[in-house]
């Protein structure tokens, strides 16, 4: 399988095709990026259908684990990667009719590509590499619409990134110093460190994926940016950009710092620091949701409050509770950013920033009305969608664990399942509501009307994502095998030690 | 003191300095310098790691067979890589910040809150 590493490095062609072919036609690199993903789907379902159960082994340089970089092709890493470039292609479909420039293009190829090597790098400064190249790619596309509300977000993005992930390199430094690997099964691997180097270690690299993740202590940057970005870049960080930051996290904190690792007596202290972060970004994000007025930002503090019950998953739950946290994060991925391709063009058509002084536009264009009410009520977990199945058996694993911190979580949960349903339905009532005077006196604003083929464009990808929920909502069985195996992935230390270091094949290699 | 002993506390008060920085400034350009200190500070603590007692530069020649201690040639590999890192984001950053003295009129920090800038009409973006 000499193509495997074509799943990785697919987006780098459209990166460095895309502006020169834009000196020629400015749509150039639109349509070769959804052609370039298009093309890395079709590689990935081959991956999915020639790897055995363990997975496979990319060797680079020639230099097999733990000496050289190796990336781990799994069900996890091919699966999630599949996803991505679903997501990518929906979201360049919505911006067909933009007219974005080469520059816009190639940045956002390699915001793809640092997402796809995020989740399939098996070495820890390769990983580092990856989230650098992502934040660039963050902070130079968030003013690319609009300069002055993007700079702030941008701002608010670089100055934490730039802290945390020298943090996360200088304990890299001391890692490799204590335990002289990179590799991150290696180091799984490796002797048992001391309970505080450990803690403090692993507090040090866990940062950079809370802030990746968009969890509590550093969610700052998540309204600004998702605010000042154009709303297709915005899906983009809320879906393509948390789902690999997260199943960094899951990668980092659950197979490097497991219970029969080399972090076994930090393992107990880092459980609770992620449990606390999760709490705290749940009941955060909700009540800072519920508070806003501004529809985008309503949108990102959701995201906030749903990345914390992923993280909440990873640190009590076990077995069944990953898996209801991977199908809540693909819930997520799906729905977020089909509300905010939504919340786009509601933004375009009224002109307004706030759902409040959107009144009516719901019964102007009733199908983008419906389906936003359809993808909120998808994260709050009602019923038909997919976010039911995993809002339920979260609950039942939360339910089922019989400790404290389980105990708080479901409670959290819960809580938060009850705000989440009070915005949105308070926003999906708004949207369809119009009454000719408000209680100010104000009339209402003029609803424009979109150019047809705008329209299109952006309800192309809105309805592909949420027949995407339902379908799962109907038929969770389509994805649980996958799931499962997902989550063992990441929950079994020892099987993916086995695979990186030992068994699996290895392809690739030297020129 | 020894070499890596200063390796070391220069590293570690270059980080402290560019932790305070970052958080005590509230001008952006000093705080992109604040996180310019803490990554030469980091890179410092990376190369200090590396080193061997009586290790000779990692360079295969002639004259050094195998018998010779090398230092670790890794961190030196990884301080390269995280130099131009480093350098591209600080770039990215001060332009960043250019455009954002352009659109505000200001470098301070406080111009970053919301609640400044909440009616203003040409803020709404699609």
């Amino acid at each position: 399988m000499i193509y495997a590493i074509l799943f990785l490095i697919l987006p780098l062609f459209s990166a460095f095709l895309a502006p020169v072919g834009s000196l020629v036609r400015t749509k150039f690199g639109n349509i070769l990026n959804i052609l370039i993903y298009a093309a890395g789907i079709v590689v990935g379902v081959s991956i999915l259908r020639e790897m055995d159960n363990g997975g496979l082994n990319i060797v680079l340089g020639g230099w097999r684990a733990p000496f050289g970089i190796s990336l781990y092709l799994s069900t996890l890493s091919v699966g999630f990667g599949l996803v991505i470039y679903l997501l990518a292609i929906c979201i360049h479909v919505s911006e067909l009719g933009k007219g974005r420039s080469g520059r816009y293009n190639l940045l956002f190829s390699l915001f793809v590509f640092a997402s796809l090597g995020m989740i399939q790098t098996g070495d820890l400064f390769n990983l580092f590499i990856f989230i650098e190249i992502g934040s660039i790619a963050v902070i130079a596309l968030t003013p690319a619409t609009n300069e002055r509300a993007g700079t702030r977000g941008a701002l608010k993005y670089l100055v934490p990134s730039g802290l945390l992930s020298m943090l996360m390199l200088a304990s890299i430094a001391l890692l490799y110093s204590s335990l002289g690997t990179l590799n991150i099964a290696h180091i799984a691997s490796s002797e048992p460190l001391n309970g505080a180097l450990g803690l403090v270690l692993g507090v040090g690299m866990l940062a950079v994926f809370f802030f990746e993740t968009e969890l509590f202590p550093f969610n700052s940057w998540v309204p600004d940016v998702y605010r000042g970005a154009s709303s297709s870049f915005a899906a983009a960080i809320a879906g393509i950009g948390g789902l690999s930051g997260a199943v960094a996290l899951g990668r980092m904190f659950l197979t490097m710092m497991g219970e029969l690792t080399s972090f076994q007596f930090a393992h107990s202290s880092l459980l609770l620091v992620v449990f606390m972060v999760a709490v705290a970004s749940i009941l955060v994000g909700e009540i800072a949701a519920l508070r806003e007025r501004d529809l985008k930002r309503v949108l990102a503090f959701s995201s906030v409050g749903q990345m914390g019950i992923v993280a909440l998953t990873f640190s009590v739950g076990g077995m069944n509770g990953l898996y209801a946290g991977l199908f809540l994060l693909l819930n997520h991925s799906i729905v977020k950013p089909m509300l905010l391709i939504i919340a786009g063009f509601f933004v375009g058509v009224t002109k307004k920033a706030t759902w409040d002084e959107m009144n009516g536009v719901g019964r102007q264009y009733p199908l983008f009305g419906a389906l936003f009410i359809l993808g909120g009520l998808s994260l709050v977990g009602m019923p038909i969608f997919a976010g039911f199945w995993a809002k339920l058996i979260l609950l039942k694993a939360l339910f089922d664990g019989m400790s404290l911190l389980a105990g708080i979580g479901a409670g959290v949960v819960l809580l938060s399942i009850i705000i989440e349903g009070v915005y949105f339905l308070r926003i999906g009532h708004c949207l369809f509501e119009r009454d000719e005077e408000n209680d100010k006196g104000e009339r209402p604003v003029e609803i424009g009307r979109a150019p047809a083929r705008d329209a299109v464009f952006a309800f192309i990808p809105v309805i592909v994502l949420a027949l995407l929920t339902v379908v799962l909502g109907l038929r969770p069985g389509l994805v649980s095998t996958f799931l499962k195996s997902a989550s063992s992935d990441l929950l079994h230390t020892t099987g993916y030690i086995q695979n990186i270091l030992v068994t699996l094949s290895t392809v690739g290699g030297g020129l | 003191m020894s070499v890596h002993g200063l390796f070391l506390y220069n590293a570690a008060a270059l980080i402290v300095i560019g932790i305070f920085g970052i958080l005590t400034r509230k001008n952006i350009i000093k705080i992109l310098l604040a996180i310019n200190i803490l990554q030469t500070g980091v890179n410092l603590l990376l190369v200090a790691v590396g080193w061997r007692p009586e290790g000779i530069a990692p360079i295969i020649t002639e004259q050094t067979s195998g018998m010779v201690q090398f230092v670790d040639p890794l961190p030196q590999a990884m301080v390269l890589t995280a130099i131009v890192i480093a350098f591209g984001t600080t770039a990215l950053g001060l332009i960043i910040a250019i455009n954002y003295f352009k659109t505000h009129g200001s470098l301070e920090t406080p111009s970053f809150l919301y609640g400044h800038m909440k009616s203003d009409e040409d803020e709404v973006v699609q």
